[in-house]
C-alpha cells in the first residue's frame, strides 16, 4: 500500500507541498486519504504510544492524525507531542498533525486555553452582540475570537512551540516527510448561535471593528482620483453592503490566519508539508447546538436525520467531517455511526474518526469500508459538483437563490468564497455569482479568466440606481461588451449571454434579489426559472433521481471515463425505504462489489429500477452508459 | 492523561455508552416569542417543523406521535446555558445545572424522567454523604476479561476514579496506575488493598474502591436492582470491595436485607 497525504477530490486541492517531492505524493491510497484516523495523545501515557501505534500499523493503518491541543501543548511538561511522534517514527507511521483549534476535540475547552476565556474582550459574540457558547462536549464554554490581539499573540505563542517541537524531532531522526501539518478553518464554522440566519454568520466582536474600518479602505480604495470613484467607493462602505462587507472581511480574516500558520511551519527547521482543509464537526454546529444540548439534558435519542443534513451542508461546503465521540455521537449505535461514517466519506470525501471508534465497529463493515474505497480507487471515481456557487464567504448566500440550486440539481453544488483559478476544478461547468456581490475590477477580470477556460461564469450587471460595480469595473465591463452581440433572453430575470473563447459569460440583472417587493412567490417562480435556463446553458445533467424524496442520490464519475458512473443512494431514515430510480436514458446497472474477490455481479438494463433501500443504508451501485434506445423497467 | 473531566470516559465506564431507557415519546420544544424555535424528540426523529406557531404545538404531538410535550423559552435556555459556561470544565456538573434549572421551567416536570442517574453516583452523593469524609475518591476498576485470572495474559481493564467533594461529583478521570507494579492490577480480585492503598497515597484522598469484571458491570448497568448483582458477584468471588471496614460491611449487610425484601415483595 502506498502512502499519500493528496486528497482525491479534485474539488479542493487547496494544498501547499512543501519539502515533498511530487513522486512522493503521487495518489494512492484512498483509504488513507479519505479517513483521518485520530488517536488523541493526551489520554494516552506516553510510555504506551509506541504499543498504541504499532496496534494500528498492523491493522493496515499506515497514517495517524492528531490534534494538538492548544492548552496542552503549552503545559506539555512530559514532552508528550515529541514522544507521541518518536512512537510514529519508530512504527513506521506517518503523522497528520491538526494545529488549529476544533470543537469536540476531548480536551476542557477543545484545548483553547482558560486564562483567554476569562477576559470578555477575548470572546467571540453574534451579530446580536451575544456571546457564542460551544455546547457540546467535553463542555460548555465562550468561544474565543481570533480576531483578539491576546488571543492571536498567544495563538503565534502555541504554534511556534510546535513549530521548535516539529524541528527538534526532525533533527533527531533526520527527515520530516513522515509528518503533514493540517491547516484548517478552525472556529470560523461555528461563530454564529443558532436561529441566526446564514447571512448573520460571524464574529462580530469589538476587537474587530478597527481591523473590518481598515479593510473596507484598503478594498474600496480607486487607482482614479476622480469624484465619481471616490464617492462610489464611499458607498460601497455604507449600510446597504455592510453584510457583503463583513462576509468578505471574515473571508479575509481566515484566510490571513492560515497564512500566519503556514509561514511558522516553513521556517527552515520545522518545514514539512503543509495542507488546507476545511474541519466541520456536525455535532458542534450552530444547526444543531440546541439539539445536541437537550439531548443531553433529557437523555434522548440524539437525531441521525438533523446530523446527516449537517453533513450534506458540509459537503457543499466541501469541508472534512470530523465525527468526535464525546458528545452526543457516543450515543448512536454502531448501526447509526456506520452510517454516518459512510456518508460523510460519500458527501465531503474525508473524515476524521477516532481509531478506538473506527474499530470498535464491526470488522464486516471495516471490510466493506475498505472494499468500497478500493472499488473507488481502481477506476479513480470523484464527487462531480459542476456548479459553484460564489459568495462573500461560505454563509452568505442569497438564500432564495442557493435554496432553489441545491433543489435544482441535489447534491452538486459547491459553494466557494473566491472566484480564483486555484480553486476551479476541471468537471466545473457552471460558476452563479452571488447577487448581492459588489463586481470589482479583480472579480470581474477573475470572472473572465475563469470563462475563457471554457466554463460559463453568471455575474450580476450593474444595476440603475444602486451602486454594485466599482468605477473601474464598470470601466472594464463596457470595454469587453464593445462590438459585441449578446444573445438577451428574458427568462423569470433578464440575462445577457457573451461568447467568450471556450466558454461564455453570463451577466444577468441583479436587480430582483435586491427587491423586496417582489411577492414570495412571484420571486421564486423567476428565481427559479432563471436558474434552470442557467444549468440547461450549461448542459448540467441530473444523471438520475430517485421517486422517494427520503433518498438521497449522489454521483461518482471516473476521472478517466465519464461513462463509468458510481451511484449513491442514502437512506437516512430508520426505515426501509422502496424507490424507483429514474434515468433520462437506458442504462446497465450492477451493485458495486465491495466484498470477497472475484464477487462481480451482472448488470441489468433498463431505464428505471425498484430498489429497495435499507433503513440507514447507503446502496453503491454501478452505472454504465449504453447506446440503447429501448426503456423499461427492471 | 491531565484531564480532570474526562466526560468521555466517564461514560465509556460509568455508563457503558448502553443505550437508554425508553421512556414515553416526549417532543421538548423551544420556544422564542410566538414561534416554536427548535424541538428534539426523545426517539431521534429528525424534528423538521422549524418556526412553527407556538399555538400548534398540539399538532405537532400528534403529527411526531408523542406521548408528552413540553415546552420553555429560549431566552431562559441561554442565560442558564451562560451560567453554565461559568462553572469550568466539569460537563457533568454544567448539564447537571441545566437539567435542574430546566426542570423548574418545564411545564410538567413529573411527566419527566431523566435517567441521568447512576447508582453509583446516587449512593455516594445522597444520605451516604454525611457518613463519608468531605473529599474522597472513588474506584470503579473493570477487568474486561470473561472470567478472573491472576495471570497478566490478555488482561485488559477500564478504570475510572470520580473524586466527590461535600457529596458532589467533582473530578472524574482516569487513574494513574503507572508507578504500581504490574501484576497488582491483574491480581486485583486477590489484593485490592494494594491498588486502594496506591490510589490513596497517589492522590492524598481516602478511597473507596469497586472491582468487577465488565460482564457483571454491564448488568448492574442495564438491570433494575444494581446492588443485587454487586452482592450476588461479592458472594461468588467475581467482584471485590475496598476498604473492608466495619461500616462497609454495614452498608453491604443493609443492600443485601434490603434486597432480600425487595425480593420478597415480588
Amino acid at each position: 500500500m502506498n502512502e499519500s497525504f493528496e486528497r482525491i477530490n479534485a474539488t479542493r486541492q487547496n494544498k501547499t507541498a512543501s519539502g515533498l517531492s511530487s513522486a512522493k505524493l503521487k495518489e494512492k491510497d484512498r483509504f488513507a486519504q479519505a479517513f483521518n484516523i485520530l488517536v488523541n495523545y493526551w489520554e494516552i501515557k506516553p510510555s504506551l504510544y509506541e504499543a498504541k501505534l504499532q496496534e494500528l500499523a498492523l491493522r493496515d493503518v499506515r497514517v495517524v492524525s492528531a490534534f494538538l491541543p492548544w492548552a496542552h501543548v503549552e503545559t506539555d511538561i512530559y514532552h508528550s507531542l515529541k514522544k507521541f511522534l518518536r512512537a510514529a517514527v519508530a512504527a513506521r507511521l506517518r503523522v497528520r498533525l491538526f494545529v488549529m483549534p476544533e470543537l469536540g476535540v476531548n480536551y476542557p475547552n477543545a484545548g483553547v486555553p482558560k486564562e483567554l476565556l476569562t477576559n470578555h474582550a477575548n470572546l467571540a459574540v453574534n451579530r446580536l452582540g451575544q456571546v457564542i457558547y460551544s455546547f457540546a462536549a467535553p463542555n460548555i464554554f465562550s468561544m474565543p475570537s481570533f480576531a483578539s490581539t491576546e488571543v492571536l499573540k498567544r495563538f503565534g505563542n502555541y504554534l511556534l512551540k510546535v513549530g521548535s517541537v516539529l524541528g527538534e524531532v526532525f533533527e533527531e531522526v533526520g527527515d520530516s516527510s513522515f509528518c503533514e501539518i493540517v491547516v484548517s478553518n478552525s472556529l470560523f464554522n461555528y461563530y454564529r448561535s443558532f436561529g441566526m440566519p446564514n447571512a448573520d454568520h460571524g464574529d462580530y466582536s469589538a476587537a474587530h471593528v478597527m481591523a473590518f474600518r481598515d479593510f473596507l479602505d484598503r478594498e474600496y480604495k480607486s487607482n482614479t482620483s476622480s469624484a465619481e470613484a471616490v464617492q462610489r467607493d464611499e458607498e460601497f462602505k455604507m449600510q446597504l453592503y455592510e453584510g457583503y462587507n463583513r462576509h468578505r472581511f471574515f473571508t479575509h480574516i481566515e484566510k490571513l490566519l492560515r497564512e500566519k500558520t503556514d509561514m511558522v511551519f516553513s521556517r527552515k527547521n520545522s518545514n514539512c508539508a503543509i495542507r488546507h482543509i476545511d474541519v466541520f464537526n456536525p455535532e458542534a454546529s450552530p444547526e444543531f447546538s440546541y439539539q445536541g444540548l437537550l439531548t443531553e439534558v433529557f437523555d434522548f435519542q440524539p437525531s441521525v436525520g438533523r446530523l446527516f443534513d449537517s453533513i450534506v451542508r458540509g459537503g457543499y461546503r466541501g469541508e472534512t467531517i470530523f465525527l468526535g465521540r464525546s458528545g452526543v455521537l457516543r450515543r448512536l449505535n454502531d448501526q447509526e455511526r456506520s452510517f454516518l461514517i459512510l456518508a460523510s466519506v460519500i458527501y465531503s470525501g474525508e473524515v476524521g474518526v477516532e481509531s478506538e471508534d473506527l474499530f470498535k465497529l464491526s470488522p464486516n463493515f471495516q471490510r466493506k469500508l475498505r472494499g468500497l474505497m478500493n472499488a473507488i480507487e481502481e477506476r479513480d471515481y470523484e464527487l462531480q459538483r459542476p456548479v459553484t456557487y460564489v459568495s462573500a464567504s461560505k454563509f452568505s448566500m442569497e438564500e432564495r437563490s442557493f435554496e432553489r440550486l441545491s433543489k435544482l440539481v441535489p447534491d452538486m453544488v459547491s459553494v466557494k468564497a473566491d472566484l480564483s483559478a486555484r480553486s476551479r476544478a476541471l468537471h466545473e461547468r457552471l460558476i452563479i455569482t452571488d447577487p448581492r456581490t459588489i463586481v470589482r475590477l479583480v472579480e470581474l477580470v477573475q470572472a473572465l479568466a475563469v470563462a475563457q477556460t471554457g466554463k460559463i461564469v453568471a455575474l450580476p450587471l450593474p444595476m440603475k440606481g444602486l451602486s454594485n460595480y466599482t468605477v473601474d469595473a464598470v470601466a472594464q465591463l463596457d470595454k469587453f461588451r464593445k462590438g459585441k452581440d449578446p444573445l438577451r433572453i428574458q427568462l423569470g430575470v433578464g440575462y445577457e449571454v457573451y461568447d467568450y473563447q471556450l466558454g461564455q459569460v453570463v451577466f444577468y440583472d441583479p436587480t430582483l434579489f435586491w427587491s423586496l417587493a417582489a411577492t414570495e412567490e412571484d420571486s421564486h417562480e423567476a428565481i427559479s426559472m432563471f436558474l434552470q435556463s442557467l444549468i440547461g446553458l450549461a448542459e448540467v445533467k441530473v444523471p438520475c433521481s430517485s421517486s422517494d424524496p427520503r433518498v438521497n442520490v449522489v454521483h461518482y464519475v471516473a476521472k478517466e471515463d465519464s461513462a463509468r458512473r458510481l451511484v449513491f443512494l442514502i437512506n437516512p431514515t430508520h426505515n426501509e425505504i422502496h424507490t424507483r430510480l429514474n434515468f433520462p436514458n437506458s442504462v446497465q446497472v450492477a451493485p458495486l462489489a465491495t466484498g470477497n474477490l472475484g464477487d462481480s455481479p451482472q448488470p441489468i438494463g433498463g431505464q428505471s429500477f425498484e430498489l429497495r433501500v435499507p433503513a440507514l443504508g447507503v446502496l453503491p451501485m454501478q452505472i454504465f452508459d449504453i447506446p440503447s434506445v429501448e426503456g423499461g423497467t427492471a | 492523561m491531565d484531564l480532570s473531566h474526562d466526560w468521555k470516559s466517564l461514560n465509556e465506564v460509568l455508563f457503558c455508552q448502553k443505550g437508554l431507557a425508553k421512556h414515553a415519546p416526549t417532543l421538548v420544544a423551544l420556544e422564542d416569542g410566538k414561534k416554536i424555535f427548535d424541538a428534539v424528540l426523545s426517539t431521534g426523529q429528525p424534528y423538521s417543523d422549524r418556526l412553527a406557531a407556538r399555538d400548534t404545538i398540539g399538532e405537532l404531538s400528534l403529527k411526531y406521535g408523542v406521548e408528552q410535550t413540553v415546552s420553555f423559552a429560549k431566552k431562559e435556555l441561554d442565560q442558564i446555558v451562560a451560567d453554565a459556561a461559568s462553572l469550568g470544565t466539569n460537563y457533568f456538573q454544567q448539564l447537571e445545572y441545566v437539567r435542574s434549572k430546566v426542570y423548574k421551567h418545564v411545564n410538567k416536570p413529573s411527566e419527566i424522567r431523566i435517567s441521568r442517574d447512576h447508582f453509583i453516583l446516587r449512593f455516594f452523593s445522597g444520605k451516604m454523604a454525611s457518613l463519608l469524609p468531605r473529599r474522597f475518591n472513588v474506584l470503579v476498576f473493570l477487568d474486561q476479561r470473561p472470567s478472573f485470572s491472576s495471570t497478566l495474559l490478555a488482561f485488559e481493564h477500564r478504570a475510572i476514579l470520580l473524586t466527590f467533594d461535600r457529596g458532589k461529583l467533582d473530578q472524574f478521570f482516569e487513574p494513574d496506575f503507572s508507578s504500581l507494579h504490574e501484576q497488582r492490577l491483574p491480581e486485583w480480585l486477590l489484593d485490592p488493598v494494594a491498588i486502594g492503598k496506591y490510589l490513596e497515597s497517589r492522590y492524598i484522598l481516602p478511597c473507596y474502591g469497586i472491582f468487577m469484571l465488565q460482564s457483571d458491570w454491564d448488568q448492574c448497568v442495564t438491570g433494575d436492582d444494581p446492588w443485587s448483582v454487586v452482592i450476588s458477584a461479592l458472594d461468588d468471588h467475581r467482584a471485590a470491595i475496598y476498604p473492608r471496614t466495619g461500616l462497609v460491611k454495614t452498608l453491604i449487610a443493609f443492600q443485601r436485607i434490603s434486597g432480600y425484601l425487595s425480593g420478597f415483595r415480588r
